[in-house]
């Protein structure tokens, strides 16, 4: 099995199998537009994933590699989050910091199940709270003005429709 | 401090927050839009909107002056592409809601809507027939009003399957004289009484020339309307369901000879045949025709009915792909299973609600072994608790049940 070097953002080295690597379709273009051979032993560097976060796309990779491709998205449909597998599940108990770096992580190296999951795992955290209440689930800063939380609750803004 | 602003999650890049949103429901993207700036900028985003589901279940959902679906539909509603209301009818209050937004649907300026689908579910209230829902589809299926920017296109799914309200043929005559378009038409829905006459359906079918699936009820049928269907000029049909009640006990059955025309023009055009419980059983072999290209049946009868699936294994040998029964055992039915079994080559799906002997499920799975591979089938010899349940039966034609993962047809 050929393998590949990865380095992190913070110069840390990670060899895995080329099969692993391709799933994310950002190193597979790249290892294209490379023209990446197996006796290249120059690290693939990716400045914008740190060791801690590589690690733990790297086995999650390493565990999913031989998933079917994910199903093109349906639009007309609703899209389930209550099919998590147990492995997915237990991998994701992580604080959100590291979530919300997993996201960006596989949103940059373009690994759909990966994003899939972890914006699933974010929709689950969203699901049956109020705007207040997701507010400090994910301690963000409610930065709507006075006049614009008005504009909002009361919608005269458009007004015009009925 | 760069860490700090990292990890913000209002700063999440706009398509991976569009992407979480698309695992949510209506409300719970509305809610998520009033987090922060950056999330309600997404929540704007057309993408997210052209699929909307309105689901009112629970009446006390609303604290706000403005109800959240008002809201929605004022800010939102011109990106609609496919709307489902699903309802449930025991309480006046969603009842309210719904007819409130089919109201508010009909005026939003610039309407991209194409695809509507309404479903009720839980108990129907009684002496309920449902008027201001009828009210509400005359307005919002007719001509725009003056003074509102017109639709950019029209309705061409209607799915009223699942809505046990009276429609009569002053809607359908309102479809027929302003959605020429229309591609798709159910309105085949359990009401006890049927107020579709054939001659307004026929004004309807000889308008809309680019219907390509139509369920209704048999009563509502005519040969005129299949001799229609059957005209050149016309996008071809592919589907239609019919489904046969105790009208039938007074109706006129539809000739073979207006089949044979419709099934000889539209090569591709599949049906599904139904029989309940209340239709004369008499005439279920009257009215299965060798013509009638028959994909799924459905013979839910609850009487013995074994003559009638030896018809079908016979009749639809080259079109049979699903089969429903509703009956009781008898070796004549054994026999007849069997028989359609080897004879159907296209069978996929069959559903037997009742026990039968061990012998006969053997043999039809022997029989059709990519069947059972699939489980697509209900196949007992033995009595076990209800519902039975083998696989999963899809979608279901009449009476679309709810699921809390709608399809959106």
């Amino acid at each position: 099995m050929p393998q590949i070097k990865l380095q992190s953002s913070d110069g840390e080295s990670f060899e895995i199998d080329l099969e692993v690597a391709r799933q994310s379709v950002t190193i597979k273009t790249m290892l294209e537009d490379l023209g990446w051979d197996e006796s290249d032993d120059d690290p693939v560097p990716l400045p914008n994933v740190n060791a801690a976060i590589l690690k733990k796309v790297v086995q999650w990779a390493t565990f999913h590699k031989d998933d079917p491709p994910p199903p093109e998205d349906d639009e007309n449909k609703e899209k389930r989050t209550d099919d998590i597998c147990t492995w997915d599940a237990e991998f994701l108990k992580v604080d959100q910091g590291t979530l919300f770096e997993l996201i960006l992580a596989a949103n940059y190296l373009d690994i759909k199940g990966l994003l899939d999951v972890t914006c699933k795992t974010v929709a689950n955290m969203i699901k049956g709270k109020s705007p207040e209440e997701i507010r400090k689930t994910f301690n963000i800063k409610n930065d709507f003005t006075p006049a614009e939380e008005e504009q909002m609750m009361s919608c005269n803004c458009s007004a015009t429709m009925e | 401090m760069t860490d700090l602003w990292t990890k913000d999650w209002r700063n999440l890049p706009d398509d991976v927050i569009l992407h979480i949103f698309t695992y949510l429901n209506s409300k719970e993207k509305y809610n998520a839009a009033l987090v922060c700036n950056s999330w309600q900028n997404c929540h704007h985003n057309p993408l997210l909107w052209r699929n909307f589901v309105f689901r009112f279940m629970t009446p006390a959902d609303d604290q706000l002056s403005v109800p959240w679906y008002v809201q929605c539909i004022r800010k939102h509603g011109p990106h609609f592409r496919t709307v489902q209301l699903v309802l449930d009818q025991a309480f006046i209050e969603n009842r309210q809601k719904g007819c409130r937004v089919l109201e508010m649907l009909s005026k939003i300026p610039n309407r991209r809507l194409m695809s509507l689908k309404v479903i009720f579910t839980g108990e129907n209230p009684l002496f309920y027939a449902g008027i201001e829902f009828v009210d509400a589809f005359k307005e919002l299926f007719g001509p725009t009003p003056k003074n509102i920017d017109p639709p950019i296109s029209n309705l061409l799914r209607i799915d009223l399957g699942g809505l046990p309200v009276q429609y009569d043929d002053s809607v359908l005559n309102i479809i027929a004289d302003n959605l020429p378009d229309l591609n798709f038409l159910n309105i085949l829905n359990r009401l006890l009484v049927c107020k579709i006459s054939p001659e307004c359906l026929l004004n309807l079918v000889v308008k809309c020339k680019k219907l390509e699936d139509l369920r209704a009820l048999h009563c509502s049928m005519s040969d005129d309307i299949l001799l229609a269907l059957a005209e050149k000029d016309r996008v071809p049909l592919k589907n239609l369901a019919v489904l046969c009640r105790r009208e039938e006990k007074y109706g006129k059955d539809l000739s073979s000879e207006a089949w044979s025309k419709l099934a000889n023009s539209n090569p591709a055009l599949r049906v599904t045949l139904g029989f309940d419980h209340t239709c004369p059983l008499n005439l279920v072999s009257v009215i299965m025709k060798p013509e009638i290209p028959v994909k799924t049946l459905h013979l839910e009868t609850f009487t013995r009915i074994y003559d009638e699936v030896g018809l079908a294994a016979h009749y639809y040998k080259n079109t049979l792909e699903k089969l429903v029964l509703q009956t009781r055992n008898s070796d004549e039915l054994g026999r007849a299973l069997v028989r359609l079994a080897g004879n159907c080559k296209l069978l996929k799906s069959l559903f037997v609600y009742c026990v039968l002997d061990k012998e006969v499920v053997d043999e039809i799975l022997h029989v059709l072994p990519d069947m059972k591979e699939s489980e697509s089938y209900i196949l007992k010899w033995q009595s076990e608790p209800e519902p039975w349940i083998v696989g999963s039966e899809e979608e279901q034609v009449w009476a679309p049940g709810y699921s809390q993962e709608p399809n959106l047809f």
